[in-house]
């Protein structure tokens, strides 16, 4: 019976400490495998990436490559053809040179023949110049002394103008003197004749007014005899006045 | 008089306005840039591409005026779908032909992943910017970057945000890991002094606390620029700029979509002359724009080229959010939770010709998927996290159960989800890793099952789970007493040697879903003393509930009782008991109310007896390691033609237990029993406490 209680006990205490100790060896069982895997994955992952990176940017650098690439074809092919181009402008370049060194080489023998002829022409021109020289500044020294010489006798005319000017000067102004003298005379004549004039006006005044009164004593005898004894006697008067106008 | 004035006028005005002309002042034109998340459009239209506006702003700006430098503050590598597709390069390429300098790692770059930009940054001229993303405690990048103008050295340093989420495979590969920035920041300040730099400015991507603890805490740097992951909230207020009372500054630019122009004055300290932001689009001429618009484009054709093959034609219009993605991965790895970052999916609408390009847009950030247990309690902690979303787990319940503490749950979640629960559970959670990027589940299913267009997902809830919750408590008491027959017993002490040893151990096996659960449950309570039986009790037992309701539910229980060992007259006796009722759950407490009949089959088989059933539970956890349990367990009956005597069956327990460890507790348990036959209606009762070490393992099969 007793026996039967132990083997009871076994089994009803083995199941669940050998459930338990099973699924807590189940939970450690593979840890250092999981973690080994972990870390492959975990390499696998970041160099898939890295490789992705390059493989992309690779793609990206060709792609960008291949059209440098056809640009440069395109550009190799365009400079072959100005290769050409230059080649022809070359050969047609020499011949000008040339063509045109020829050209040169004539013209240099002329040039040179016409420096020669230059030359001499050149040393009778400069003969010639220095004889025009020479000549023209004699000139020039003549025509200075002639105009030092105009110049002093200018000098000399004009200081005799001037001085026959001041004496003209004087002699009108001492001219102007006694003229202004004689204005002043007449003028001072002119006023005492006014004055006399006023005078002989007041004077002729009073005669008229003298006269007045023997013509209306004589109007009352007889108006004709008195008219020309009046007019006899008003023409002296009358002469009188345009005296002293004039 | 009056010219007198204007003069003066004049020249205060010009002085005011052109300070740096006036004065023997050395300037420092910077152009800055963050979170360009690598937004290249993916048509080849110059025109409407985001980043390439920004280019042409940029290369206006460097014609326009002189300037020295060009500096990006983070986040330019992702999650951009044409730069996560060329691993950064696209952006070094944007760098390049813009003249960046230097560019900080921002915490959303190194989503791209680190090596990825470390190979793809090697012989350009933008140098990549980090003190504390090391590898073997070695920065992979590098610290500093110095900028020599007119003879004045100006260093500058790159602080990566503590937020960065590195690759699991980097992790592991590389020993990748965000170290503590102020041990590096100290030895780089060291050494760009040394070199002679007069001014130290740092690119930084911490939060705003974070950059005044580094401007109080190293005085030798004279500017910080934040910006990328940088928000420029300070004590809950948006400030761009912060001034020190030491007259440094802090400036967050957090602009993107154009780009900032900081003048600054070198003067004994660096100031602020002036700071713009310029989003305005361009014209440019530039022969090294037109050369990154060929680039760009080639990089566009290329993923266009990769990504145009279709993974599903007439695929239905859904709309694809972190949820459905988050019901996707739950529907895949058969979790009772799966959980996504909120900044891991990228929500659209998908219709029709679905491509890679699709798949591409959705996944921002293309960890792989890892699957782990999480405990109830941890769920409960990270319910509260904004950055996740959750499938399978809404308003504290799985399944349509309230969660419980101590019990684990299976969830799938992405690595950067993973990463977030670790940080606020301040736990390292072992987890499985799939391997499988979310891109690559998505991109399965859209070539398969398309799980992912469906409207509803309440199926995932009705998948049946099944779980194993074994308790083992065992007693051992050998005594072993030697005297001599004519001996007295001291008081209090035994007479004889005895040996007494037992155990109570049970087994829940659940089968369940959102509304159904059945539970076996195999149940011992042995204990012996010698050749005496004081327990001997083996119970089966069969629970089945129906949920419909999150407080009570109807149930059937049908238990069946023998001896597990039969005495010496041979006999088991074996009791039936099948009752129905309704089982109710409210916060600490379940119960269960039935009818039900109670017959003894054999050994003697006895008279069926109608009854009622009353089982009640209270579990009252408190200073984390205590556990005070409830039990009280009644049934009581009659036979159908009876004179009106009563059988009752009472058990009562009150058990305080301390856990020792997850899968162990020490517990002291008073028991009381109490039953009054039919026949004889004299009762019995038993009264036992018990001290035992209890073995308890709750294991979550499927």
């Amino acid at each position: 019976m007793k026996k039967k209680v132990i083997v009871y006990y076994s089994y009803i205490v083995a199941i669940p400490i050998f459930l338990l100790s099973f699924l807590l060896s189940c939970a450690t069982m593979n840890t250092g495998d999981s973690r080994l895997i972990d870390q492959l994955k975990a390499e696998n992952r970041v160099c898939s990436q890295n490789l992705n990176l390059f493989m992309r940017e690779n793609d990206v650098l060709k792609a960008e490559n291949a059209k440098y690439k056809k640009e440069n074809n395109v550009l190799r092919s365009s400079n072959t053809l100005l290769k050409s181009d230059i080649g022809a402008l070359q050969t047609r370049y020499k011949n000008d040179i040339a063509m045109w060194d020829e050209r040169y080489n004539t013209l240099q023998q002329k040039y040179d023949v016409f420096v020669k002829q230059s030359d001499a022409k050149v040393q009778e021109l400069t003969e010639l110049n220095k004889t025009l020289e020479k000549r023209m500044a004699d000139e020039i020294a003549r025509l200075n002394e002639v105009i030092r010489k105009q110049e002093v006798d200018f000098i000399k005319e004009k200081e005799t103008i001037i001085n026959q000017n001041a004496k003209k000067e004087m002699e009108y102004q001492s001219t102007i003197d006694a003229l202004q003298k004689q204005v002043t005379t007449l003028t001072q004549e002119k006023e005492q004749l006014k004055s006399k004039l006023t005078e002989m006006e007041i004077t002729c005044e009073k005669l008229k007014q003298q006269l007045e009164v023997p013509q209306k004593d004589q109007t009352l005898r007889g108006g004709d005899k008195g008219t020309a004894n009046d007019v006899k006697k008003e023409n002296p008067a009358q002469q009188l006045k345009t005296e002293l106008e004039k | 008089m009056g010219l007198r004035i204007y003069s003066a006028v004049f020249l205060f005005c010009f002085v005011y306005v052109f300070p740096s002309y006036c004065f023997a002042y050395e300037t420092l034109t910077i152009i800055a840039t963050g979170n360009l998340r690598g937004n290249f459009s993916l048509d080849t239209d110059e025109k409407t591409d985001p980043l390439l506006k920004v280019a042409r702003g940029i290369i206006a700006e460097r014609s326009a005026k002189p300037v020295d430098c060009y500096v990006d503050l983070g986040n330019a590598f992702s999650p951009g779908a044409l730069s996560r597709y060329s691993y950064g390069a696209a952006m070094l390429d944007f760098f390049e032909y813009v003249q960046c300098d230097a560019t900080l790692v921002g915490s959303r770059d190194v989503a791209v992943g680190l090596k990825n930009l470390e190979l793809a940054s090697r012989m350009r001229p933008t140098q990549l910017l980090s003190i504390n993303i090391v590898i073997d405690n070695k920065p992979i990048f590098k610290p500093y970057w110095i900028l020599q103008k007119a003879g004045t050295k100006v260093g500058f340093i790159g602080i990566t945000s503590s937020k960065s989420i590195f690759d699991v495979a980097e992790k592991k590969v590389l020993s990748a890991s965000l170290a503590a920035y102020r041990d590096y920041l100290t030895m780089t300040i060291e050494s760009l002094q040394a070199m002679g730099c007069k001014y130290i400015i740092v690119l930084s991507g911490l939060s705003g606390a974070e950059n005044i603890a580094i401007m109080k805490d190293y005085p030798a740097i004279d500017l910080i620029l934040a910006g990328g992951d940088a928000s420029g909230i300070y004590y809950d207020v948006y400030s761009p700029r912060v001034d020190l009372e030491d007259g440094r500054s802090i400036i967050t630019l957090v602009r993107a979509g154009g780009h900032y122009s900081v003048r600054l004055m070198l003067k004994e300290k660096i100031t602020i002359e002036k700071i713009y932001f310029s989003e305005a689009d361009q014209k440019v001429s530039d022969s090294s724009y037109n050369e990154l618009v060929e680039r760009v484009n080639l990089w566009k054709e290329r993923y266009a080229e990769a990504g145009a093959a279709a993974l599903a034609d007439n695929f239905p219009a859904t709309d694809i959010s972190s949820v459905t993605i988050a019901h996707l991965l739950r529907h895949y790895y058969s979790s009772e939770v799966a959980i996504v970052d909120v900044t891991d999916v990228f929500s659209t609408r998908l219709e029709g010709t679905i491509t890679s390009i699709d798949v591409q847009r959705i996944v921002q950030n293309d960890f792989t998927v890892f699957t782990y247990r999480l405990s109830g309690k941890q769920l409960n902690t990270i319910s509260s996290a904004s950055s996740l979303i959750f499938s399978g787990f809404a308003n504290g319940k799985v399944q349509g159960r309230s969660i419980e503490g101590d019990r684990m749950y299976t969830i799938a979640s992405t690595q950067s989800a993973y990463d977030v629960i670790c940080d606020m559970t301040h736990k390292e959670i072992p987890y499985t890793n799939t391997w499988i990027p979310l891109s690559d589940i998505i991109t399965n299913d859209l070539k398969s099952k398309q799980s992912v267009a469906r409207k509803d997902f309440s199926y995932l809830d009705k998948r049946i789970r099944m779980t194993v919750d074994i308790n083992l408590s065992n007693l051992y008491d050998n005594s072993d007493v030697t005297t001599d027959d004519s001996a007295s017993t001291p008081p209090g002490m035994p007479s004889e040697t005895y040996k007494k040893w037992g155990f109570e151990d049970s087994a829940d096996i659940s089968f369940y879903n959102q509304h159904h659960r059945l539970v076996l449950t195999p149940y011992i309570y042995y204990m012996r003393q010698d050749d005496q039986y004081l327990q001997n009790l083996l119970r089966g037992t069969l629970y089945y509930t129906y949920l419909f309701n999150p407080y009570v539910n109807p149930y059937h229980k049908s238990q069946v009782d023998t001896v597990v060992v039969t005495k010496d007259d041979n006999l088991r006796p074996i009791l039936f008991r099948e009752t129905v009722g309704a089982s109710f759950t409210y916060s600490y407490f379940t119960g269960r109310f039935g009818v039900g009949f109670e017959k003894q089959t054999q050994d003697p088989e006895e008279q069926m007896l109608y009854g009622a059933e009353s089982i009640l539970q209270i579990q009252i956890p408190f200073l984390d390691y205590f556990m005070y349990t409830f039990n009280l367990d009644n049934f009581i009956s009659r036979p159908e033609n009876n004179n009106g005597n009563y059988q009752i069956r009472t058990e009562i327990k009150n058990t305080l237990s301390v856990t020792v460890t997850s899968w162990l507790a020490l517990s002291i348990r008073h028991r009381w029993f109490y039953y009054n036959p039919l026949e004889t209606q004299i009762s019995y009762k038993y009264t036992q406490i018990l001290i035992s070490l209890d073995v308890k393992a709750k294991f979550k099969v499927f």
